[in-house]
């Protein structure tokens, strides 16, 4: 059953246009001019129930703004959006009661006030009962080690305390489905493993849908099969993470060390395109179907001590995927 | 209802977070009464009647004004307007939870909160300054000061929610809310009682919602006040309610659709 549909999906803002300057910023009290931008531009896809989706795309891609028309936030220009059969915007409250968005930067504590009171009043907005939420409370407090920073005033945590106090408060009414919006910035890498196992396990347990994005390549590539690549606000992959590799990656990485400084950069050049040399290492890229004559000819004509042939990190592909579209 | 509640109950406690905010901002209410008063006082002592106050009564309204402003004046819904510009909004429309009536809920635990300030500050006032405070007796009196006080309060909060959902427009909303509250204050009779204006003023402004916000309670407990402004004043005060109510909806409305969720 498809959880989540989107058919079309397209949000344009109004953007002021500013030029630098006084003298344009005086002009602009009286004629305003505006440019439009499509954050969103005709996205469709759908994602059925107890899937854990990545949704990558680099900054300004339209991750967060497709996000926020998921969760109603969001008013969508033209195009259809169905999440669990609610239309997100009209934001009744049974469907509210289902979801969650997380943002790494956002702050939804009370700020000079103990955690614990966030978590109260949710406690009550979402109507979960005592038991219920003890429960959770103990579970999520004890999981994300924090139970000894309940009472203290928001203000006075650390960043990671903080983003772990976040996640309790939107975790607390187990929401069926979780837009998580780069939810382990910030944090040490300790931390983004326990969140990570913790998002995971929360998606076998409760058979959550999640849909996911990260700076961090890594956490995508732990967490989730799926993944859906956006840039520029349109859909530019959608599908298996493996198949993905496979796909795009049309070039093979060599790494080389020399024995001696004395390379002729030229030649090297001639193989693929160097990646980096910081002697003696060099790594180049290759197309695929000319890795065998590479290797051959570095291995021929070069002081080589040591070779290396690797299909590009999960990163490098989709780096060249974007930059492949901005062409 | 629990939620609006326990909503009213963290909104109390984050104010003792910032007492000293909470302070100044009395202080600033003492300041500005205490203004009035004296001056008052001091034209009262070459007059025993003026415009047809008598000492008592003129001082009692600002002694009064003190709870009325507590009441009706004291808003928080200038925050919404922080709220759509910084994104926070997103946090409470994320959520099973009727935006206004959390906002309304924050506005209960800031008046219920200046309200006992102003009675203590009262209290001070009265025994160290020993005025001729007019006691109105007429039970009925005192029965339309506070159902208009009541309803003062609800028509002030939805034009300070309408003024805040410029917010949706323009990131600057701090400036007309401002030339707003000076002018508020001058055309709801915070500084003199509205009936010793020009009579064709008088009339004019009677038509608008800002008598009503201070002056028409106050004239309510003093007295002396004619049978067709109570009834025609209380007619014009749910007019305006419903009017501000109705656009207050359609505001909110369009705004939602164009807003944004910056910053969040």
């Amino acid at each position: 059953m498809n959880i989540i549909r989107l058919s079309k999906l397209t949000k344009y803002f109004k953007v002021a246009k500013r030029s630098g300057g006084v003298i344009s910023s005086f002009s602009s009290i009286l004629n305003r001019s505006y440019d439009t931008v499509k954050a969103v531009d005709r996205i469709s896809f759908s994602i059925t129930e107890g899937e854990l989706v990545g949704f990558i795309g680099p900054n300004g891609a339209g991750k967060t703004t497709t996000l926020k028309c998921l969760c109603g936030l969001l008013y969508p220009t033209q195009g259809e959006v169905s999440v669990l059969g609610y239309n997100p915007f009209e934001r009744k409250p049974d469907f509210l009661k289902q979801i969650s968005l997380i943002m790494g930067q956002k702050n939804q504590l009370w700020w000079s006030l103990p955690a614990i009171e966030t978590f109260r009043l949710n406690k009550e907005i979402y109507e979960i009962n005592e038991s219920d939420f003890e429960k959770s409370l103990n579970e999520l407090t004890t999981l994300l080690e924090v139970k000894s920073a309940l009472s203290t005033p928001v203000r006075y945590l650390s960043l990671g305390q903080r983003m772990k106090m976040e996640l309790i408060a939107v975790l607390l009414h187990k929401p069926k489905i979780l837009f998580l919006d780069e939810p382990t910035i910030g944090l040490d890498v300790i931390m983004q493993k326990k969140i990570r196992d913790f998002i995971s396990q929360y998606n076998k347990k409760f058979r959550a849908t999640i849909i996911l994005t990260s700076h961090y390549m890594f956490d995508v590539q732990k967490l989730c099969r799926r993944i859906i690549i956006i840039d520029h606000g349109k859909l530019v992959y959608d599908g298996n993470l493996t198949r993905l590799v496979e796909k795009y990656a049309n070039r093979k990485i060599i790494t080389v060390i020399f024995s001696h400084e004395n390379i002729d950069e030229v030649n090297l050049s001639k193989l693929g395109t160097i990646k980096s040399y910081i002697h003696p290492k060099a790594v180049l890229t290759v197309p695929k179907a000319k890795t065998k004559a590479a290797a051959t000819e570095l291995l021929n004509n070069f002081p080589i001590e040591d070779l290396n042939i690797e299909e590009p990190e999960i990163d490098d592909v989709i780096r060249l995927i974007f930059s492949k579209k901005n062409k | 209802m629990k939620k609006y509640l326990k909503i009213i109950s963290v909104s109390l406690q984050e104010y003792f977070a910032y007492k000293m905010n909470l302070i100044i901002w009395r202080l600033r209410i003492i300041i500005s009464i205490m203004i009035s008063y004296f001056l008052w006082d001091t034209v009262y002592q070459s007059k025993p009647v003026i415009f047809g106050y008598d000492i008592s009564r003129m001082l009692t309204y600002f002694l009064l004004l003190f709870l009325v402003n507590s009441l009706v004046l004291n808003s928080q819904t200038f925050r919404i307007a922080e709220d759509i510009n910084f994104g926070y909004l997103s946090n409470y429309l994320l959520r099973p939870l009727n935006y206004f009536l959390f906002v309304l809920s924050r506005d209960i635990a800031d008046k219920f909160l200046n309200v006992i300030f102003s009675i203590v500050e009262l209290i001070i006032l009265i025994s160290l300054l020993h005025p001729p405070v007019f006691y109105q007796e007429n039970v009925l009196n005192i029965i339309f000061f506070i159902t208009a006080i009541f309803i003062a309060s609800i028509l002030y909060f939805e034009i300070g929610i309408i003024l805040s959902l410029i917010g949706f427009w323009s990131r600057e909303t701090w400036a007309p809310r401002f030339i707003f509250f000076i002018l508020v204050s001058f055309l709801a009779g915070v500084y003199f009682p509205l009936d010793i204006l020009p009579q064709g003023l008088y009339s004019v402004l009677k038509l608008t919602p800002f008598p009503y916000l201070i002056f028409f309670p106050l004239k309510l407990y003093l007295g002396g006040i004619e049978r067709t402004f109570i009834s025609s004043g209380f007619f014009i005060m749910i007019a305006w309610i419903i009017l501000l109510g109705f656009l207050v909806k359609k505001i909110w409305k369009k705004g939602l659709k164009i807003y944004t969720a910056e910053g969040l």
